[in-house]
Order: structure tokens, then C-alpha cells, then sequence
């Protein structure tokens, strides 16, 4: 009996004691710098909430629930490393200026932006890990990703590229600026 | 032969326990991640809309480590419950909770012209242009390209939060590290060279 008693007793120790072992923290990768010529001409803020509540199964005691925000800047305006030869013409005082399709120039999520608003764990359930939250942040990230495409970022962005565009060759001293714009793909 | 018979029997009582105490763990103690688990379809809101002028020419890409580590500070007395503490002690260097996150991220150059502040002028063979000071146009972090690389112990959202803001910190300390303000006038020159046809002499400059 007594024997029985001690090796469950090792047993539980060592269900106690596993867990995760620390790793060493990997050496980062090397640098890379990079010559691009984009213009951002439009800017958006978009927030979105994530709900997230978390399927129960019948072993398991009590609720997850987690509801957290977050926000995302994004840019969008055209790529002026793709104005190809031929895409500026000048005639006399006029200039004509064909544009690449407008795209999305930049998409940052800041952290200091990524907050829980509400983290509700009841029962025998495991808290939410960082781990878990930042795999949710990232559906969140693929879904602003994917809805921003209904917003007019991308025909604000070809608006206001033509005004900057005028304005500049206008200071320039040409009196007529024609801006033509390349279609941008709605998929984008 | 009794002997084995013993043997046989403690044997499976053992089992039996092992079971049953590995049961108990898998359906009550076991952390709830799923990687099919999805979030719920929520609306996105546009909070603001800006019109801009940013002409970004460098991009400095970078990847940085945060590691914050913290440590058992008093003696351990023995006991069951403090079984995972003796076993760090021993075997995990002492480290009681460690949060290591991978960073990926971008900073680009540029110039900001928002206010159209460029000034330009001419003569009859010159055009002079003068630009603002080139600057941090964007620091690009994102979820996607954020690993928790090892998560020992319970973080809050502050812990971490306060790990990212450090990793931006020290993506853009690097990156203003390789002194990449010369490398985005000299392409931005470029930039503007391939945008202003005149046979004028272009010369550009930029605040200091």
C-alpha cells in the first residue's frame, strides 16, 4: 500500500512540475533596406471589435469569452517606381501623366491600439494566453484586410493623387496637367 | 508466482491512476486552444479619413527579439505545491514566468508634402526645388508578423503591449541607426529627376 501511495505521489509531483521548458530566444534575422518611390495619398483609420465566444463541449465547466479592439492605419496611393517610359508626356504647356493603379501602400496595426475590453473565463477554464489573443488579433488583421476593400480608400486615394499631382505640375509652370489613372483592381 | 501476480496487480493499479489522473487533467485542467476556434463576424467602422501627401523612397525592414524574463526571488520551502517552483529551480535556470516575442517589422523614409510645402523656383535654365527634411514616414508592426515565440507563465495585455511598444522602439533606433536620411534624398532626387521633364538644370535641396 505503501508503495502504491509513493508512486502516486511521484505521479502527482511530476504532473505538477511538467510544463513548458525555456527556450533560448532565437537570434533575429538580417536587415534589409530597400529603394521604393510610393505615394500615399489616402489615409484611413479603421477599428473593428473582436467577439470571440469560445465553443463549450459537454466535459467542459464553464464559459470563455473574450471582446477586444482594435485599430488599423492604412495608406493607399500609387507606386511611382512603376511610371513607365511614355507614362509623362509634354506638349508645349501641357503635361499628361498616365498613373499606375492605385494600391495600398501601407497597413499597420499599432499596439498600443490593441486593448481587451472584456475577458470573461468561468469555471475549470484555462485564461486566455497571449498567445491565443494574438492568433485572434491576426483574424482580425485578415478580416480588416478583407472588409476594407468596401470602403473608398482606394478611389479616395486616386482623387487626391491627381489634386497633389496638379498642384505640383501647376507650380511647376505648366498651365494644363491631364492625370490619367490605370485601372486598380477591385480584388487588391 | 505470487510475487508476479503482485507485480501484475500493482501494475495495473498504477495504470488505472495514471489514467484516471491524466483524464481529470485532459477534460478540466488542459489549455483551451484550438486552432479552428474563429472569431465572430463583426463590423469594421472607418474612424477617420485623412487626405495625405507622403512620398515614401526607403524601406528598412528589420526583425527584433523582446525577451523579458521573470525570476523566483525567495527560498522554496517543499511541498507539493510548490513542485513546479523546486522543478524550475532545478531544472529551468529559476525562471518562474518568460515572454519572448519575434517582431517583424518596416520603416520607411520619405517626405511629407500634406501641407504642400515645397518650394520651387525658376530661372531661365534652373528649376530649384526645396523639400522638407526627410523623416519616419511609416512604422509598419502588424498581428501577422508578430510571434509569441514562448509564453511561460500568465502575461497581462499590459506586459505585452509594453514589449511591442519596446520593439517599435528599437526597429526605428535601427533603423535611424543606418543613417538612411542621405539614401532618401539621393532617391528621391531620382524620383523627381524621372517625374519632371524640362530641359531645365534641376536642383534639388532639402530642409535641415
Amino acid at each position: 500500500m505503501m508503495r502504491i501511495i509513493s508512486l502516486f505521489g511521484l505521479l502527482v509531483f511530476v504532473l505538477f512540475a511538467c510544463g513548458e521548458e525555456s527556450k533560448t530566444p532565437p537570434k533575429p534575422n538580417v536587415y534589409e533596406v530597400k529603394n521604393i518611390g510610393l505615394l500615399s495619398t489616402s489615409e484611413y483609420t479603421i477599428g473593428k471589435i473582436i467577439k470571440l465566444n469560445y465553443p463549450s463541449e459537454w466535459y467542459t465547466i464553464g464559459d470563455r469569452k473574450l471582446l477586444m479592439s482594435c485599430k488599423a492605419k492604412i495608406k493607399a496611393g500609387v507606386d511611382l517606381k512603376k511610371l513607365k517610359e511614355g507614362d509623362i508626356t509634354v506638349s508645349g504647356s501641357t503635361i499628361t501623366i498616365v498613373l499606375p493603379p492605385v494600391e495600398i501602400t501601407s497597413f499597420s496595426m499599432d499596439p498600443k491600439e490593441m486593448r481587451t475590453e472584456m475577458d470573461g473565463v468561468t469555471g475549470f477554464r484555462s485564461s486566455f494566453s497571449q498567445e491565443e489573443k494574438n492568433k485572434y488579433l491576426r483574424q482580425a488583421e485578415y478580416s480588416i484586410r478583407k472588409d476594407m476593400k468596401s470602403t473608398n480608400i482606394l478611389k479616395d486615394a486616386e482623387q487626391n493623387a491627381e489634386i497633389f499631382l496638379k498642384d505640383f505640375y501647376e507650380e511647376m509652370g505648366y498651365e494644363k496637367v491631364i492625370v490619367e489613372h490605370s485601372k486598380y483592381k477591385t480584388n487588391k | 508466482m505470487k510475487d508476479i501476480q503482485r507485480l501484475a496487480k500493482n501494475l495495473i493499479g498504477l495504470a488505472l491512476i495514471g489514467g484516471l489522473v491524466f483524464l481529470v487533467y485532459w477534460m478540466f485542467f488542459k489549455k483551451d486552444s484550438d486552432d479552428y476556434v474563429q472569431i465572430e463576424e463583426t463590423p469594421i467602422h472607418v474612424e477617420a479619413i485623412r487626405a495625405i501627401a507622403e512620398i515614401s523612397t526607403v524601406n528598412y525592414k528589420d526583425e527584433v527579439v523582446m525577451d523579458s524574463v521573470v525570476r523566483y526571488t525567495e527560498p522554496s520551502s517543499f511541498g507539493w505545491e510548490q513542485s513546479r517552483e523546486v522543478y524550475d529551480k532545478l531544472m529551468n535556470g529559476g525562471i518562474k514566468r518568460r515572454l519572448t516575442l519575434i517582431v517583424k517589422g518596416e520603416v520607411r523614409f520619405g517626405v511629407d508634402l500634406t501641407l504642400m510645402d515645397l518650394k520651387i523656383r525658376q530661372t531661365a535654365d534652373s528649376i530649384f526645388i526645396k523639400l522638407p527634411q526627410p523623416k519616419i514616414i511609416d512604422v509598419v508592426l502588424t498581428p501577422h508578423r508578430t510571434e509569441i515565440f514562448q509564453e511561460i507563465g500568465a502575461w497581462s495585455d499590459r506586459e505585452r503591449r509594453g514589449l511591442e511598444v519596446r520593439a517599435k522602439e528599437k526597429l526605428i533606433r535601427n533603423a535611424k541607426a543606418m543613417d538612411l536620411n542621405d539614401k532618401t534624398e539621393k532617391n528621391m532626387r531620382i524620383l523627381l529627376r524621372q517625374m519632371i521633364r524640362s530641359s531645365k538644370k534641376l536642383i534639388i535641396t532639402f530642409e535641415k
